[in-house]
Protein backbone atom coordinates (compact mmCIF):
# COMPACT_ATOMS: atom_id res chain seq x y z
CA UNK A 1 0.00 0.00 0.00
CA UNK A 2 1.29 3.27 -0.63
CA UNK A 3 2.69 5.14 2.24
CA UNK A 4 2.00 9.01 1.36
CA UNK A 5 2.12 9.29 5.75
CA UNK A 6 5.58 10.11 4.85
CA UNK A 7 4.80 12.47 2.22
CA UNK A 8 2.56 15.01 4.17
CA UNK A 9 3.24 17.81 6.38
CA UNK A 10 4.46 16.63 9.73
CA UNK A 11 3.04 18.67 12.25
CA UNK A 12 5.17 20.60 15.29
CA UNK A 13 3.84 19.66 18.87
CA UNK A 14 1.88 23.03 20.59
CA UNK A 15 5.13 23.52 22.10
CA UNK A 16 7.30 23.81 19.33
CA UNK A 17 4.68 26.28 17.96
CA UNK A 18 5.36 28.31 20.78
CA UNK A 19 8.99 28.02 20.62
CA UNK A 20 9.33 28.58 16.81
CA UNK A 21 6.52 31.76 17.15
CA UNK A 22 9.00 33.17 19.50
CA UNK A 23 11.94 32.67 17.51
CA UNK A 24 10.69 33.84 14.06
CA UNK A 25 9.47 36.72 16.18
CA UNK A 26 13.02 37.39 17.62
CA UNK A 27 14.56 36.67 13.84
CA UNK A 28 11.98 38.93 12.41
CA UNK A 29 12.96 41.75 14.26
CA UNK A 30 16.88 41.08 13.08
CA UNK A 31 15.98 40.43 9.35
CA UNK A 32 14.20 43.26 9.01
CA UNK A 33 17.08 45.95 9.07
CA UNK A 34 19.06 43.66 7.14
CA UNK A 35 16.12 41.64 4.50
CA UNK A 36 13.04 43.96 4.03
CA UNK A 37 9.69 42.24 4.46
CA UNK A 38 8.24 40.13 1.39
CA UNK A 39 6.84 42.83 -1.10
CA UNK A 40 2.98 43.28 -1.55
CA UNK A 41 3.69 41.67 -4.83
CA UNK A 42 5.08 38.46 -3.60
CA UNK A 43 2.24 38.03 -0.94
CA UNK A 44 -0.26 38.34 -3.65
CA UNK A 45 1.30 35.79 -5.61
CA UNK A 46 1.58 33.29 -2.66
CA UNK A 47 -1.91 33.81 -1.78
CA UNK A 48 -3.12 33.32 -5.52
CA UNK A 49 -1.59 30.07 -5.45
CA UNK A 50 -3.04 29.06 -2.89
CA UNK A 51 -6.23 30.48 -1.84
CA UNK A 52 -7.22 30.56 -5.45
CA UNK A 53 -6.25 27.30 -6.15
CA UNK A 54 -8.11 25.91 -3.74
CA UNK A 55 -11.12 27.89 -4.78
CA UNK A 56 -11.08 26.42 -8.32
CA UNK A 57 -10.40 23.37 -7.39
CA UNK A 58 -13.79 23.48 -5.17
CA UNK A 59 -16.00 25.14 -7.98
CA UNK A 60 -15.09 23.04 -10.33
CA UNK A 61 -15.54 19.79 -8.61
CA UNK A 62 -19.09 21.04 -7.91
CA UNK A 63 -19.92 22.13 -11.29
CA UNK A 64 -18.69 18.40 -12.43
CA UNK A 65 -21.05 16.91 -9.40
CA UNK A 66 -24.07 18.88 -9.83
CA UNK A 67 -23.84 17.98 -14.36
CA UNK A 68 -23.85 14.42 -13.44
CA UNK A 69 -26.58 14.19 -10.41
CA UNK A 70 -28.89 17.21 -11.80
CA UNK A 71 -31.17 14.83 -14.32
CA UNK A 72 -31.81 12.99 -10.92
CA UNK A 73 -33.15 15.94 -8.77
CA UNK A 74 -36.76 17.33 -9.88
CA UNK A 75 -36.64 20.25 -11.26
CA UNK A 76 -37.78 22.19 -8.06
CA UNK A 77 -34.91 21.37 -6.26
CA UNK A 78 -32.93 23.99 -4.68
CA UNK A 79 -29.94 25.03 -5.18
CA UNK A 80 -27.57 27.10 -2.73
CA UNK A 81 -23.68 27.99 -3.33
CA UNK A 82 -24.32 30.09 -6.60
CA UNK A 83 -26.84 27.15 -7.92
CA UNK A 84 -23.73 24.58 -7.38
CA UNK A 85 -25.19 22.33 -4.85
CA UNK A 86 -28.06 20.39 -4.84
CA UNK A 87 -29.64 21.29 -1.00
CA UNK A 88 -31.55 17.86 -1.12
CA UNK A 89 -28.99 16.02 -2.14
CA UNK A 90 -27.00 17.31 0.40
CA UNK A 91 -29.08 17.51 3.11
CA UNK A 92 -29.97 13.80 2.60
CA UNK A 93 -26.11 12.64 2.53
CA UNK A 94 -25.52 14.73 5.47
CA UNK A 95 -29.00 12.71 7.56
CA UNK A 96 -27.42 9.32 6.00
CA UNK A 97 -24.48 10.30 7.57
CA UNK A 98 -25.50 11.04 10.58
CA UNK A 99 -27.51 8.31 10.87
CA UNK A 100 -24.75 6.15 10.51
CA UNK A 101 -22.88 7.90 13.15
CA UNK A 102 -25.28 7.43 15.42
CA UNK A 103 -26.11 3.77 14.99
CA UNK A 104 -21.77 3.05 15.11
CA UNK A 105 -22.49 5.29 18.58
CA UNK A 106 -24.06 2.72 19.92
CA UNK A 107 -21.87 -0.06 19.45
CA UNK A 108 -20.10 -0.92 23.16
CA UNK A 109 -17.36 -0.97 21.11
CA UNK A 110 -17.17 2.83 20.71
CA UNK A 111 -17.00 4.94 23.45
CA UNK A 112 -20.09 7.30 22.55
CA UNK A 113 -17.66 10.54 23.13
CA UNK A 114 -15.98 9.08 20.10
CA UNK A 115 -16.75 11.90 17.02
CA UNK A 116 -18.08 11.46 13.59
CA UNK A 117 -13.82 11.67 12.27
CA UNK A 118 -12.86 9.51 15.58
CA UNK A 119 -15.27 6.70 14.36
CA UNK A 120 -13.78 6.80 10.55
CA UNK A 121 -10.27 6.97 11.99
CA UNK A 122 -10.67 3.70 13.86
CA UNK A 123 -12.42 2.01 10.83
CA UNK A 124 -9.62 3.20 8.77
CA UNK A 125 -7.00 1.92 11.17
CA UNK A 126 -8.73 -1.26 12.05
CA UNK A 127 -8.56 -1.51 7.98
CA UNK A 128 -4.78 -1.71 7.92
CA UNK A 129 -4.43 1.77 6.34
CA UNK A 130 -1.31 3.84 5.98
CA UNK A 131 -0.24 6.86 8.17
CA UNK A 132 -0.53 9.22 5.42
CA UNK A 133 -4.51 7.75 4.20
CA UNK A 134 -5.34 7.36 7.98
CA UNK A 135 -4.74 11.42 8.09
CA UNK A 136 -6.69 11.69 5.15
CA UNK A 137 -9.28 10.23 5.97
CA UNK A 138 -9.55 12.09 9.09
CA UNK A 139 -9.57 15.58 7.86
CA UNK A 140 -12.00 14.43 5.24
CA UNK A 141 -14.08 13.73 8.12
CA UNK A 142 -13.55 16.35 10.18
CA UNK A 143 -14.41 19.31 6.92
CA UNK A 144 -17.16 17.27 6.42
CA UNK A 145 -17.99 17.73 10.50
CA UNK A 146 -17.39 21.57 10.00
CA UNK A 147 -19.71 21.53 7.03
CA UNK A 148 -22.79 19.84 9.06
CA UNK A 149 -22.06 22.48 11.98
CA UNK A 150 -22.04 25.35 9.43
CA UNK A 151 -25.13 24.07 7.78
CA UNK A 152 -26.86 23.21 11.58
CA UNK A 153 -26.20 26.39 12.89
CA UNK A 154 -27.82 27.88 9.79
CA UNK A 155 -31.02 25.99 9.88
CA UNK A 156 -30.90 27.04 13.60
CA UNK A 157 -30.69 30.70 12.67
CA UNK A 158 -33.57 30.40 9.94
CA UNK A 159 -35.90 28.51 12.43
CA UNK A 160 -35.26 30.88 15.15
CA UNK A 161 -36.12 33.60 12.34
CA UNK A 162 -39.49 32.35 11.40
CA UNK A 163 -40.25 32.03 15.45
CA UNK A 164 -39.57 35.52 15.72
CA UNK A 165 -41.55 36.68 12.95
CA UNK A 166 -44.76 34.56 14.14
CA UNK A 167 -44.16 36.31 17.22
CA UNK A 168 -44.15 39.35 15.81
CA UNK A 169 -47.19 38.67 13.94
CA UNK A 170 -48.96 37.31 17.08
CA UNK A 171 -48.19 41.04 18.80
CA UNK A 172 -49.69 42.61 16.17
CA UNK B 1 0.72 0.82 14.11
CA UNK B 2 1.15 3.74 16.37
CA UNK B 3 -1.96 6.07 15.18
CA UNK B 4 -3.48 8.04 18.04
CA UNK B 5 -7.01 8.72 18.27
CA UNK B 6 -7.05 12.49 17.37
CA UNK B 7 -8.67 14.05 21.00
CA UNK B 8 -10.82 16.35 18.69
CA UNK B 9 -11.13 17.47 15.40
CA UNK B 10 -11.04 21.00 16.08
CA UNK B 11 -7.76 20.49 17.11
CA UNK B 12 -6.68 18.86 14.31
CA UNK B 13 -8.12 21.03 12.04
CA UNK B 14 -6.01 23.89 13.47
CA UNK B 15 -2.77 22.03 13.10
CA UNK B 16 -3.84 22.20 9.46
CA UNK B 17 -4.33 26.19 9.70
CA UNK B 18 -0.70 26.98 9.99
CA UNK B 19 0.46 25.46 6.72
CA UNK B 20 -2.48 27.59 5.00
CA UNK B 21 -2.01 30.18 6.61
CA UNK B 22 1.69 30.31 5.14
CA UNK B 23 0.04 29.76 1.84
CA UNK B 24 -1.27 33.27 2.05
CA UNK B 25 -4.98 32.52 3.71
CA UNK B 26 -6.80 34.38 5.97
CA UNK B 27 -8.38 32.27 8.93
CA UNK B 28 -11.77 33.42 7.29
CA UNK B 29 -10.67 31.90 4.03
CA UNK B 30 -9.54 29.11 5.59
CA UNK B 31 -12.52 28.31 7.13
CA UNK B 32 -15.01 29.23 4.65
CA UNK B 33 -12.89 26.49 1.76
CA UNK B 34 -13.13 23.93 4.39
CA UNK B 35 -16.45 24.17 4.79
CA UNK B 36 -16.87 23.97 1.02
CA UNK B 37 -14.73 20.79 0.85
CA UNK B 38 -16.73 19.19 3.02
CA UNK B 39 -19.99 20.18 0.68
CA UNK B 40 -17.92 18.89 -2.27
CA UNK B 41 -17.43 15.40 0.01
CA UNK B 42 -20.50 14.75 1.03
CA UNK B 43 -21.49 15.74 -3.14
CA UNK B 44 -18.70 13.16 -4.11
CA UNK B 45 -19.96 10.03 -1.99
CA UNK B 46 -23.33 10.35 -3.13
CA UNK B 47 -22.05 10.80 -6.62
CA UNK B 48 -20.26 7.38 -6.11
CA UNK B 49 -23.31 5.51 -4.73
CA UNK B 50 -25.59 6.83 -6.98
CA UNK B 51 -23.07 5.98 -10.08
CA UNK B 52 -22.98 2.45 -8.59
CA UNK B 53 -27.09 2.23 -8.55
CA UNK B 54 -28.64 4.66 -10.53
CA UNK B 55 -32.29 5.27 -9.39
CA UNK B 56 -34.78 4.52 -12.05
CA UNK B 57 -36.67 7.81 -11.80
CA UNK B 58 -36.22 12.12 -10.37
CA UNK B 59 -36.24 12.21 -6.68
CA UNK B 60 -39.06 14.40 -5.89
CA UNK B 61 -37.34 15.59 -2.19
CA UNK B 62 -34.28 15.08 0.06
CA UNK B 63 -36.80 11.96 2.45
CA UNK B 64 -36.98 10.56 -1.24
CA UNK B 65 -33.40 10.60 -1.95
CA UNK B 66 -32.30 9.39 1.79
CA UNK B 67 -34.79 6.19 1.31
CA UNK B 68 -33.64 4.89 -1.88
CA UNK B 69 -30.23 4.66 -0.59
CA UNK B 70 -30.96 3.56 2.74
CA UNK B 71 -32.78 0.83 0.63
CA UNK B 72 -30.14 0.25 -1.37
CA UNK B 73 -26.61 0.34 0.36
CA UNK B 74 -25.75 -1.53 3.30
CA UNK B 75 -23.76 0.36 5.81
CA UNK B 76 -20.61 -1.07 5.24
CA UNK B 77 -20.96 0.04 1.39
CA UNK B 78 -22.16 3.56 2.69
CA UNK B 79 -18.68 3.47 5.18
CA UNK B 80 -16.55 2.26 2.50
CA UNK B 81 -17.57 4.37 0.05
CA UNK B 82 -17.57 7.48 2.51
CA UNK B 83 -13.92 6.64 3.07
CA UNK B 84 -12.55 6.29 -0.31
CA UNK B 85 -13.99 9.59 -1.60
CA UNK B 86 -13.23 11.91 1.19
CA UNK B 87 -9.59 10.67 0.89
CA UNK B 88 -9.47 11.28 -2.53
CA UNK B 89 -11.20 14.71 -2.40
CA UNK B 90 -8.42 15.35 0.55
CA UNK B 91 -6.25 14.45 -1.17
CA UNK B 92 -6.64 16.41 -4.43
CA UNK B 93 -7.44 19.46 -2.72
CA UNK B 94 -4.69 19.65 -0.14
CA UNK B 95 -2.28 19.02 -3.12
CA UNK B 96 -3.80 22.06 -5.17
CA UNK B 97 -3.47 24.16 -1.93
CA UNK B 98 -0.16 23.08 -0.67
CA UNK B 99 1.64 21.69 -3.32
CA UNK B 100 2.33 17.62 -3.81
CA UNK B 101 2.08 15.79 -1.29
Amino acid sequence: MENIGEKLPKFPSPENIEEKKKESAEKGKEESVENPPESPEGVEEKKEEGVEKGSLYLKKKKEGFLKKIQHLESPLAERIAGGLVSLPFLVAGMKLLSEIQNEIENLSTYPPSLSFGNILLKEGMLAGASTGSVMLIVFGAAVVKLSFDSVRAQEARKKDDEKKLKLEKLDE
Amino acid sequence: MANKLPEDLDNFIKKFQDLFLAKGFTEKEFKKQLEELGVVIIMAFLNKLLEQKPPAQKFASEEEILSYLKKNFSQEEIKETMQSESKKISKEYLENVLGKI
